[in-house]
Formats: C-alpha cells, structure tokens, sequence
C-alpha cells in the first residue's frame, strides 16, 4: 500500500515537473518570438523608408504597363453605407482597374439604390465558372462612361463572403485581384502600393497584404477619408491598438522572413490565376483570407514554384469595427473557429520538411502561438490555481514572471505605437497617442481575456460541430461624416 | 539520456537564483525600453512638426526665388537659399530644398530648368556628390542619391564611376546610374544600360522603360531589337518589345520573330505576339494563324487579339471557324469580340450561326451585341 502510494506520488511530481517544465519552454518560445519581431521591425521600418525614397508608387501610377487589378467587393445587406463606399472604391487611382460588387443576395435594398444611384443596366454577361460559386443571378453595367469601371454581380446568396469572393473572380478580367469588404475605405494609392511588392520582387508574389485600421471615429467625405481620429469607444479603439501591434510588428515581421500566414480578408491582392489553380476560396471555411493562403502556399511547394507572400505597412484601409460586445464576439469567435478548421484540416503540414518554410516555421508557429495559445492561457491559470491549492507556488517567482509579462505586453504595444508614429503620423493631438498608452496598459486585464473567452468559445463550438452563421454587423456608416457637410451621423 | 539531462538542467534553471536575476533584469530593461519608446515618440513628434514648419518655410523661400529668377528674371541671387542651408536644421533644410528643386526640374523645360539646375549646383549639391560618388562606398543610399543630383544637373562623370554605379550591389544605385546614363547620354547610353540588365525585377524594368520614353531620345536611330537577341531573361526582353513598340521600331519586327520562332517560354511568345498586334503589322497576319493550331490555349487568346488589333479582315473566316471550333471560353469570346469590332459578318451568316449555337456561345453573342459591354 505505501509502496503503490509512493509510486503514485513520484508519477504525480514527475508530471507536475513536466508540466511547469513545459510551461516554462512555452514561455520562453513565447518571448524570444516578440523579442525576434521587435527587432525585426526595426529593420523592417529602416527598408521601408529607404524604398520609400524611390518614388515607386509614383512610377506605377503614371505607367501604362502595369498590369490591371480587379477590386472586388462583396456586400450583403449594405444599403445604409453601399453608395458612398462604392464612390469609395471607385476613387481609388490607378492605370487599370474595375470594381466588381458582388451583391450576395442582400435582402434590403442594396441593389435597389446601386442601380438607382449608378443608373445600372442589366447585361447578358456570358459567366465562366473557373471556381465554384452559387449562380449568378444577373450582371449590371453602368450607362454612364464615367463608371465604366464599375460592375454590380447579383448572385444568390451563399452564405458566406468565400462564396461572393468566386463569383467576383469568375467575373473579373484583369490578371490580379484585391478582396476587400465593401465597407472599406480604401486610400487613392491602394493598388499602386498592393502591386509595388508585386513588380519589385524575383519570386512570384502570390499575395500581398497591407495594414487596416479602424475608422469608426474618423471623418469621411464622399467615401474619402478627410481625418483620422481615434475611436471613440472602447472596443473599437482596443482593436485599433491590437491591428497597429499585430500589422507593425507581427505581419510586417514575418514578411520580411517571407512567413506571412494570413492575408486579411479585409484587403489583399492575390494572383487569380494562381488563385484559379487552388479552386479559389473555400466557401465552408470560416476563415477564408488564412485558408486561402494555407491552399496557395501548399500548392507552390507541391508545384516546387518559389514564391512569396508580402504585407506592407502603409495603411491602406480603413474599416469599421465591431463596437457592441455582442458582435465583438461574434467575430472573434467566428475568427476562432477558422483558425481551428485550417489547423485540423492541414496538419499533415505541421513540421512537414515537404512543405519547406512553410511547413517547417510558418505553420507550426501559428498553430503553436495562435491556436494554442488561449487554451494554454486557460491552463496555465488552473495550473496557478492547482499551485496554490496544494501550497506549492512561489509566491516571489510567480508574481515577478506576472509582473514581467504585464510590462513585456505594455512594451511591445508601445513600440508599436512608436512605428506607427514614425511612419504613418496619423494621431495629430497628443492626448490620442496619451489614450493609446492607457489601452496599452489596460488591454492585459480587460480586453485580452475577452479574446481568450471568445477563442475558447468558438473552439468548443467547433469541436461540439454547432452550425454557423456569419451575422450581419449594423453600420453606422462608416466613420463620421466630415463637418464641412454639416451634417454628423454619430 | 541526454535530452533528459537537458530538460533536467533547464528545469532547474527555472527554478535557480540566477534566472529571478534574469527576470529582474529583463524587467529593468523593459522599463528602460519603455521608457525610450515615449521619448522617441515625443522626438519623432518634434522633428515631424520642426519639419513641416520648415518645409512651409522653405518652400515660399525657394517659390519666391524660383519666380524671380527664373519667370521675371530679375537679379539673380543665391542668399535666400543659401540663408535656409546654413539654418540650425542644415541635414533637414538640405533635404527640403533638394525635394522641393527636383519637382520644379522635373516639370520645367530646358532653359527655365537650366537656371534651376545651376543653382541646385550652386548650393554645392556637385561638390557632395562628387565627394560620395569617388569617396563614399558606406552609404549606398547618399550614393544613389548623388547620382540623382548629377542627372538633374546633367554633369558629366567619368566612365569608372559610371561602370561602378552600374554594377553595384544596390538596387537603388545600379537604378540611379542607368536613369542619369539615360538622361545625360541618352541613347549613346543604351548600350551599356541594357548590357547591365541582368536579373532586374519588373519594377526595374518600368523605371528604365519610363527614364528611356522620358529622355531626349525620340525613335530614331537606335535599335532596340538587337537586345532580343543578346538577352533571355524575360524581364528583359519584356522591356526591349515594350520599347519597341512605344517607339513604333518596325525594323526590330525581324529579330520579334526570330525570338518567337525559336523561344520555348510562353510567356515571352504571349509578349512577342502582344507586341506584334500592338504594332499593327499586316504581313504578321499569316505568320499568327500559321502558329496558331500548334499553340497552348492561353497563346491562342493572344493570337486571336493581335489579328483582331491588325484588322486587315483576311483572317475573318479564321475567326469564324475559332468561334465555332474552339472549346475554351475566353477564346470564343475574343473570337467574336473581334467578328463584332469589325462589322464584317454578314447578317444571314450571323443568323445562320445564332441558330447553331449552344446556350453559352449564344450569351457570348448577345453580351457581345450589347453596346454596354464595355470591352474596349
């Protein structure tokens, strides 16, 4: 009996050893990741400024052979903000582009007010189905010279923005594409900038990413961002801080390594025909933009095609972020789910040396440092708890490493808050950058255990197999319209 | 064994004296960076707004100067740039007149832009970049940016440097010098400007084609096509056509089909055959529809829109028989785009076909019919 206690008593400290053992590698592969990107991004700035001195972006937009870009842009039950965001899209300059709206079977009367406003015509626009999508209903064309660019898909709906995405590739013409939502301020030099990377590198870029931020405060003209302020309430403003950290040092970090692992749904250009090649979005997936790039990266290394994936740290869009818990939510566990779908669907990749950098560092870092993060955090805090139950914590230890951790997060937003000042200057006032350092300190209490809660909720769901629905967020159009309108929404 | 003792040593190391020293340190180092994270945003802060005053400053200065001397040709004088160097910000200010002298040199024509010229060499933008060009081999980027000062001012530098500029490991100075060969010697410079092409990437080749259609030179007497023959890199030769064809090159046509007949790159035959359509040549006719039954699909797209760009209307019945034949749907779209273009169809064939077709080839008439379709 004593024996056989014994016995259970070295197991139970064997494991215990493991499991602070392993907590402890974590956090230190944890830390020397941020450290990595830290100074990475350092790096990253000082390239950006020297290119920046080269007049790229000027070069492109007065070429006449650059190559076209198809914008395309899915709305469903956008009525509230569809004109002035499509007059958004629409300004955007470059030599040769289109702007294809994919209305996804709205039930308001987005398509209503386009063809009105647009003096849309139907047209008998023969459709290819290079990659699956649900039927397309109808193709209008504006009469007037002045949108010619301009192209409305009206399709039935499927239930997802992967589904609307295909339709707009299938009707697109140009060599490359931009996703973006329809809510999107895009800034003038949106696709000078996207296909900058493009036509500087040797590799075949098959995508390019660039920074989005949140205009929920900022003032809007004729779907033109006139001012950036920072937004107003809370939770839009934490996600501003969380996009500036996770852009600057993290996308632009791993660009530069040439690990990208997601290009935002939000706004990113990608090659069609390679996107042709992998059947284009996958509309059961919901987190297309990270899904997508898994499929293209696996096929090049299938196809043994080097290629590369680029972000680009000029903010190029803008977009409105959720503002009530209740969608917050929704997204980010939305988000979750995606990101466990494409780990569990692709893990023959995770630490696969056929898959190369991709299948060595990019995935294994993500599923690591990503998906299992939350539930890690959720463990480590029982683990803390088991500690003090049975007695067993350093105190001393336990709240130094706390303490270490708290100002290590407060620091990395705050460097990023530094780049984003050097470069971007959008914050005029100081009492904005002042607000932005009050998040920083308040985010690892308050709005990082939301994330955590929303990951672990939506990594049950999809392990319980529930069903989802992608929603529909309320506009409020788009930021706040500039005052020399007279006239304010918020 | 010994991944046991490793984990052994690292969880001891966890636990260890020295590893709270760590954490502590690392906590100092932290509040340190912090700390510098605020002072640099206040310093970036302040150098951004010294900046824009001084840019505001300067400009109305040099705007002023550059009217009086320049427009009304009054009295020429250097003083009130020369007031704006020797300020306190002098790398700023220097950096502020330079921007601000580029655009009025890249928008005024020779003798306006001369005077600005001599002034921006007045201000000792010469000196310095003879200084970098000879002396500095640290900074490439005050390299690249001296070659720039040395196109706008069109100075003369000796063939060492400009064989050194060409093949320097930087972009931005192997970029720089080809643009000032381009600019000062123009077309006695291509040569060795398209001899130091290797390995650009496309942007490269758009910033040479945009300095060469830029330059003084205007078509006549260079020829771009015997660079198809000394070159295989497509982005290379993707500048050489796209040349050839701003500049109308008809006698570059023999060496374009050469390198159509004998390449084995699809992309460099889709660029040859672009290019040939662009030119507008008749006797290209025969050669395309010969080529055009051993072709890859997306080829046979490209052939079926240089012919249609030819529009000589031999080809009518080709296109024709590609609509009616042909299984890919971008090809029987191009095919009777250009049947559509050219008004050449008679009506009985037309409703001859119409009755014919399958469903999709009907919606490709129809679209094709619609006047809002756009295409061109």
């Amino acid at each position: 009996m004593i024996l056989c206690l014994t016995l259970i008593d070295i197991i139970m400290e064997f494991i215990f050893q493991i499991t602070e053992l392993f907590f402890g590698l974590y956090w230190l592969g944890l830390l020397a990741i941020y450290v990595m990107l830290l100074f990475m991004a350092v790096f990253t700035v000082r390239s950006h400024f020297r290119n920046k001195d080269r007049r790229y972006t000027e070069l492109i937009l007065e070429s006449d052979i650059v190559p076209g870009i198809s914008i395309i842009a899915p709305a469903y039950n956008e009525s509230v903000t569809i004109i002035n965001n499509v007059r958004s899209l629409l300004t955007v300059y470059y030599p040769k582009f289109e702007v294809v709206i994919v209305n996804d079977g709205s039930k308001d009367d987005t398509l209503a007010k386009l063809i009105k406003e647009f003096d849309l015509v139907p047209v008998d626009f023969p459709v290819s189905y290079k990659v699956s999508c649900r039927p397309i209903h109808v193709v209008y064309k504006s009469k007037h010279l002045a949108h010619s660019r301009l192209i409305v898909v009206d399709k039935v709906n499927g239930g997802s923005k992967a589904d609307a995405v295909n339709a707009g590739i299938n009707i697109s013409q140009y060599p490359y594409i931009v996703n973006t939502d329809v809510d999107c301020v895009l800034s003038s030099d949106t696709l000078a900038r996207l296909i900058e990377p493009v036509l500087n590198t040797h590799k075949r870029v098959i995508g390019v990413g660039a920074t989005l931020r949140m205009s929920n405060s900022s003032y809007v003209e004729s779907g033109t961002l006139v001012e950036v302020f920072l937004p107003k309430q809370w939770l839009p403003r934490f996600q501003e801080m969380e996009y500036m950290r996770s852009y600057l040092l993290g996308k632009m970090s791993w660009s530069r390594l040439n690990c990208v692992s997601n290009v935002s749904g939000g706004l990113g250009l990608f090659e069609k025909e390679c996107l042709i090649e992998v059947g284009g979005y996958n509309h059961k997936s919901l987190g297309e933009d990270m899904e997508i790039i898994t499929r293209l990266c696996k096929r090049m290394y299938d196809t043994k095609e080097d290629y590369a994936v680029r972000y680009i740290p000029q903010t190029l869009c803008w977009t409105e972020g959720p503002e009530t818990l209740k969608y917050f939510l929704r997204q980010r566990v939305r988000w979750a789910r995606g990101l466990s779908q494409i780990v569990f669907k692709n893990f023959e990749v995770f630490l696969n040396p056929k898959y190369g950098r991709f299948g060595m560092v990019v995935f294994p870092a993500f599923t690591v440092f990503e998906f299992l993060a939350p539930i890690l955090e959720l463990a480590g805090i029982i683990f803390y708890v088991y500690l003090i139950a049975i007695g067993r914590l350093n105190w001393d230890m336990a709240l130094l490493l706390l303490v270490f951790m708290y100002f290590f997060s407060v620091m990395n937003t705050c460097f990023s808050i530094l780049i984003d000042c050097y470069i971007h200057r959008y914050y005029k006032r100081i009492s904005e950058i002042g607000q932005l350092f009050l998040c920083a300190f308040l985010e690892p209490i308050t709005y990082h255990p939301l994330i955590v809660f929303a990951s672990l909720k939506g990594y049950t769901l999809e392990l319980l197999g529930r069903k989802n629905s992608w929603g529909e967020m309320v506009r409020k159009g788009g930021g706040v319209i500039a005052p020399s309108l007279g006239v304010k929404n918020k | 064994m010994k991944l046991l003792s490793i984990f052994d040593f690292i969880f001891h190391f966890f636990k260890s004296e020295i590893f709270r020293e760590i954490l502590a340190l690392g906590l100092v180092s932290i509040l340190v960076v912090w700390l510098l994270c605020i002072g640099m945003i206040v310093l970036v802060r302040y150098e951004q707004n010294h900046y824009a005053k001084l840019y505001e400053r300067t400009l109305f200065i040099i705007e002023q100067f550059i009217h009086d001397n320049t427009f009304t040709k009054k009295n020429f004088t250097n003083r009130p740039a020369e007031m704006i160097l020797l300020s306190s910000h002098y790398a700023s200010a220097k950096k502020i007149v330079r921007s601000i002298l580029y655009e009025y040199m890249s928008i005024l024509d020779e003798d306006k832009g001369r005077s600005i010229r001599d002034f921006f060499r007045d201000l000792g933008y010469d000196v310095e970049g003879q200084y970098f060009m000879r002396y500095n081999d640290t900074s490439k980027h005050a390299l690249a940016e001296a070659i720039q000062d040395f196109a706008v001012m069109k100075i003369q530098v000796d063939d060492g440097l400009i064989y050194k500029g060409l093949y320097s490991t930087d972009a931005g100075v192997r970029s720089a010098m080809r643009k000032y060969i381009v600019s000062t010697i123009a077309s006695r410079g291509f040569d060795r400007v398209f001899e130091s092409l290797h390995n650009i990437t496309r942007l490269e080749a758009i910033e040479i084609y945009h300095a060469i259609i830029h330059s003084d030179y205007f078509g006549e007497g260079y020829d771009f096509g015997i660079h198809l023959k000394r070159h295989e890199e497509f982005e290379v030769l993707n500048l050489v056509l796209d040349l050839i064809v701003y500049y109308k090159d008809y006698n570059a046509l023999g060496n374009v089909y050469a390198l159509l007949a004998t390449n084995q790159n699809a992309k460099i035959t889709i660029k040859c055959i672009q290019s040939i359509g662009k030119l507008k040549q008749i006797e290209a006719e025969e050669c395309l529809m010969n080529m055009y039954s051993t072709c890859l699909p997306k080829v046979k797209v490209e052939i079926i829109k240089a012919l249609c760009s030819i529009t000589r209307g031999n080809s009518t019945s080709f296109f024709l028989l590609a609509f009616r034949e042909e299984e890919g749907y971008e090809l029987k779209m191009e095919a009777m785009a250009t049947l559509m273009r050219r008004h050449v169809v008679p009506d009985d064939v037309i409703h001859h076909f119409v009755e014919e077709m399958s469903d999709i080839d009907r919606s490709i008439f129809r679209y094709m019919c619609d006047p809002m379709s756009h295409l061109n």
